[in-house]
């Protein structure tokens, strides 16, 4: 049986959002693009090297936006909660390196498969900021996806409150021990375990890392896998009493996305 | 009064595969089916907690009962698309009658039936992920229905 794969991509329109919490004005764009800043008003442009049909949302009362500051490591979740609903983490902020327009923070392809739109919040704020999904993939290649932001910064939580800037990325190796962290718990911080076998498949996805031991809790897919300040992955799913992620080089493979380096 | 049904009643597909194939010691009908259809009132489908990957995020709805298959099912219609959702229940997971209220008693959560509202560690997957069991899952749920293997409660 052929593997299934499960792919979207799309470049949606920037997002024009009502503020639960009010602290955001009543119509704003938080998917303002480089572009959007010299074409703003137009209907849509298309992207040079993609295909993609860009669409602009005119950007109203953009100086009273207080817009977050992404980093991996944080919250990520479906609705402006961070005990109820669905709730995933963000990887590491990314960007492609051919084009500055796609720019963002990572997490798993299944918090994006069915949610267009997720609020992201640093740990140390009250603030919830809308991020529209970007691209996502579940199956042979792994389970990644990524949200549009204009205001990503090259770091992620290595603990709560914990920032720690990246300087690299690279390929996990059986044997090798990584730590993690993710907002699905929080009384635990930040986890370890030793990178058992890669390639793992399950439930048609492949191209997972599979750890040594289960060291995640519901909350925690899309959260980053590092050693240091080096990338390894994004989290994943529990198989059979243990963790697993998508390697970070698969961002590269499928989208030219890169780990967004200090 | 909870129902609580006898598992040796339990018409699964592991136990027909193994009587069929005379349960030779090699046979690969004697390993644990990966899914699981525990036939009763209401019917469930139970993964082996191995081979399958559970999404280390949450999933809310409420449980609801199709009386028309037998099964149950999670609606949730804040969705976007996975507005209907089949759940895959962890190993030792039972079906209950309460009340007249179909359910299950799910390790961890303990009885939960038709009409609570649920969260629960997992996320719906495309059918298409699944489709070496498309087959199975026709017994219970039209192909639309996105697929979720659950975790257990919510709760890390």
């Amino acid at each position: 049986m052929p593997l299934s794969q499960a792919t979207r991509a799309s470049w949606q329109p920037a997002a024009v959002t009502t503020s639960k919490l009010g602290q955001y004005p009543s119509k704003f764009s938080l998917m303002r693009t480089e572009a959007s800043k010299d074409v703003e008003g137009l209907p849509a442009l298309e992207s040079a090297n993609s295909g993609f049909i860009v669409h602009i949302t005119p950007v109203e009362e953009l100086d009273d936006v207080r817009l977050e500051n992404t980093r991996g490591g944080s919250y990520l979740n479906a609705t402006q909660s961070t005990t109820t609903g669905n709730r995933c983490t963000t990887g590491f902020t990314m960007h492609d390196v051919t084009n500055s327009n796609r720019r963002g923070v990572s997490t798993a392809g299944h918090c994006a498969s069915d949610t267009p739109q997720r609020w992201y919040r640093n740990h140390n704020s009250s603030s919830w900021s809308a991020h529209v999904r970007q691209e996502w993939h579940v199956g042979q290649n792994g389970d990644i996806g990524w949200y549009g932001s204009n205001n990503s910064l090259p770091q992620f939580y290595a603990s709560w409150g914990g920032v720690r800037n990246v300087t690299g990325s690279a390929r996990p190796v059986v044997g090798q021990r990584l730590w993690f962290f993710g907002t699905g718990n929080a009384s635990t911080g930040q986890q370890t375990a030793t990178v058992a076998a890669n390639g793992n498949c399950a439930s048609n996805r492949c191209n997972l890392t599979a750890m040594d031991s289960n060291v995640t809790v519901p909350g925690d897919s899309g959260g980053p896998w590092f050693s240091g300040n080096t990338a390894y992955g994004v989290h994943c799913c529990t198989v059979g009493s243990l963790s697993n992620f998508t390697p970070v080089y698969v961002f590269s493979n499928l989208w030219g996305m890169v780990v967004t380096r200090a | 009064m909870i129902n609580r049904k006898r598992t040796w009643l339990l018409t699964t597909t592991t136990v027909v595969l193994a009587l069929l194939s005379g349960c030779g010691a090699e046979d690969p009908a004697d390993e644990p089916e990966v899914i699981s259809v525990v036939e009763d009132d209401p019917v469930i489908m139970v993964h082996d907690g191995q081979n399958l990957a559970i999404a280390d995020t949450t999933t809310g709805g409420e449980l609801q009962f199709d009386a028309t298959t037998g099964c149950l099912y999670l609606h949730n219609p804040h969705a976007t698309e996975a507005t209907r959702i089949g759940p895959l229940w962890p190993p030792g997971t039972e079906p209950v009658l309460v009340d007249g209220k179909r359910g299950v008693d799910l390790p961890g959560a303990g009885v939960i039936t038709e009409g609570d509202h649920v969260s629960l560690h997992g996320a719906p997957d495309d059918p298409e992920l699944y489709s070496e069991w498309t087959d199975l899952f026709g017994r219970c749920w039209p192909e639309q229905t996105w697929v979720l293997v659950v975790g257990g409660p919510s709760q890390g």
